[in-house]
């Protein structure tokens, strides 16, 4: 088994999945999705500020109750199947799909699908919030209210820089997650994490598999992640929550 | 997918929102394209045309034409034509959205990736016996590459699509991105992590979700047997493309602590392996933070 040849190989693989990448680029895709395609999706929020860093958030593959989702490409017959290229959203269609999802806005808890990197403001939408109009989406072009500082959707661990220091006192944040609500309650003293526990479970499951004190938060105070590969979505509700606890606490 | 995406822009303002858009119209272009939950999509036509080379869109064809060479290197550990156990297992059903999807397809018990063919002359794929193809393993990760390409000019991005993640230059505190690895038994915790840039970092997982048809069985499953791979509780691959690092993530999941990170060392890439028992097993150059 010579070194040489397995270089190769592992070339040819990530050449090939390089290659695929830009070979599907290239051929453009087909925006087949009229506003009302929105149903499926929770659309994402937009935020403008000021902040070094900006996120967007959307959840995928919602396509249950939906009629509306078209396949990218035609059934199989002859070329016609090359996909058109791809077209630049309008700003009318982004207006279209701001607000076309009060839906998601009903839906929508507060921390999971709210995502700001850093300190930048964010309107917190509460589950009571259920009114269908667009208020609390951010359009695209006005700067957000400022409501409460955001949460970071994955990240394991609080949203400030490192070494950054959190105002004492008990801080209560959301997460949620396809089966229900968590509510943590985050203790902090000498501006420090000193705990996280869930304060309400109204998730469809029991929230007993929670540690109390995640040993990532807790121990590891001046360390942050950027991202944790591998989160599913019933972890990240605690998490989601303890971050939105933390916004609190800045 | 049934999946939160998230995308972040490090340093941009409002000129990013329209590239931002276009990464997640590529989530929903390659759902469409190769999810086995709705049978309007390209995948689940394809699978009722059997014998002949049909012609594929750019996504469905170069999804199935690297989901055929994963399979090949991995000696059939990582395999396209799974499907056929999911259906057993009771996966035909979208975890997320409940809907069930038909049985158009009743393949033999026998087939494998070897049943499928593409031609890169004419962009055809031909499914020479019944099979029904999951591109659960590939097709998020293209999703990913893809919108890791509309965010190029950014330089400094992160994706993270359900916990696969692609990150590309410095995070907002101009480091390299730090990306945990899920503890797979404690939620909130972390196992380890890696100090990274311009890869993807993508993890196969038994808790990810369970079969509902079938007590303690998760969703990976050996495709050589039929039976749910166990040796491992996770598999986290670290590679330049998402493409790549999702299906060898599954791949290096079924193989187990050993024989996984031999596939990952002489394809050239970075993985981490969680035994059963929770020991950790690593790649020689495993990117530690």
């Amino acid at each position: 088994m010579s070194n040489g040849s397995n270089k190769k190989v592992a070339n040819s693989l990530v050449a090939l999945s390089s290659a695929a990448v830009l070979s599907v680029y290239g051929a453009g895709y087909v925006r087949t999705r009229a506003a009302a395609d929105r149903i499926d999706l929770q659309a994402a929020e937009r935020r403008s500020h000021t902040r070094p860093s900006r996120r967007e958030v959307e959840r995928t593959g919602q396509a249950s109750a939906s009629p509306n989702t078209a396949p990218a490409a035609p059934p199989i017959v002859a070329d016609s199947n090359l996909p058109a290229p791809a077209v630049a959203a309008s700003p009318s269609e982004h207006a279209a799909t701001i607000a076309a999802a009060p839906e998601h806005t009903a839906a929508a808890r507060p921390g999971a699908a709210t995502a700001t990197a850093h300190d930048a403001p964010t309107a917190q939408r509460r589950i009571d919030d259920s009114s269908p109009t667009p208020q609390t989406q951010t359009a695209d072009a006005t700067p957000p209210p400022v409501e409460a500082a955001p949460a970071p959707a994955v990240a394991s661990t609080p949203p400030a820089s490192e070494g950054a220091r959190y105002r004492d006192g008990t801080f209560f944040g959301w997460g949620t997650s396809r089966h229900g609500d968590i509510q943590a309650a985050v203790l902090i003293e000498e501006g420090r994490i000193v705990s996280a526990t869930v304060a309400q479970c109204l998730t469809r499951y029991s929230c007993s598999w929670i540690t109390p004190l995640p040993p990532r938060i807790v121990r590891d105070q001046g360390t942050t992640f950027d991202y944790v590969s591998g989160a599913t979505e019933s972890s990240d509700a605690f998490q989601d929550a303890v971050a939105d606890a933390l916004t609190h606490a800045q | 997918m049934g999946t939160l995406v998230t995308v972040e822009v490090v340093g941009a303002e409002t000129e990013a929102d329209a590239a931002i858009e276009r990464a997640f119209g590529w989530f929903r272009a390659v759902e469409d394209a190769c999810t086995r939950f709705d049978e309007r999509s390209e995948l689940m036509q394809l699978v009722t045309h059997v014998g002949v080379p049909v012609t594929a869109s750019a996504i469905l064809y170069e999804a199935v034409r690297f989901a055929l060479h994963v399979a090949h290197e991995s000696g059939g550990a990582f395999d396209p034509t799974v499907g056929r156990h999911l259906l057993r297992r009771g996966f035909d059903r979208h975890y997320k959205t409940g809907a069930t999807v038909a049985a158009v397809v009743d393949p033999p018990s026998d087939v494998s990736y070897r049943d499928v063919h593409v031609n890169a002359d004419y962009r055809t794929i031909t499914l020479h016996r019944p099979v029904l193809l999951d591109l659960g393993g590939v097709a998020k990760g293209l999703a990913i590459d893809l919108a890791a390409r509309e965010l190029q000019s950014f330089t400094n991005f992160g994706i993270d699509a359900g916990g696969d993640i692609y990150v590309g230059g410095h995070n907002a505190d101009a480091q390299e991105w730090s990306v945990g690895i899920r503890h797979p038994r404690t939620p909130g915790a972390v196992v380890d992590a890696v100090r990274v840039s311009n890869v993807a970092v993508c993890t196969s997982g038994d808790y990810e979700r369970d079969s509902g048809t079938l007590a303690d069985e998760h969703h990976i499953v050996d495709p050589r047997t039929g039976n749910t791979a166990s040796s491992a509780v996770s598999a986290t691959v670290v590679a330049p493309t998402a493409m790549l690092a999702d299906a060898l993530a599954t791949a290096a999941f079924v193989l187990g602590p050993t024989d996984g990170i031999a596939l990952l060392e002489r394809l050239g890439v970075e993985g981490l392996i969680v035994t059963s028992d929770l020991q950790q097993v690593e790649t020689a150059g495993w990117p530690r933070a």
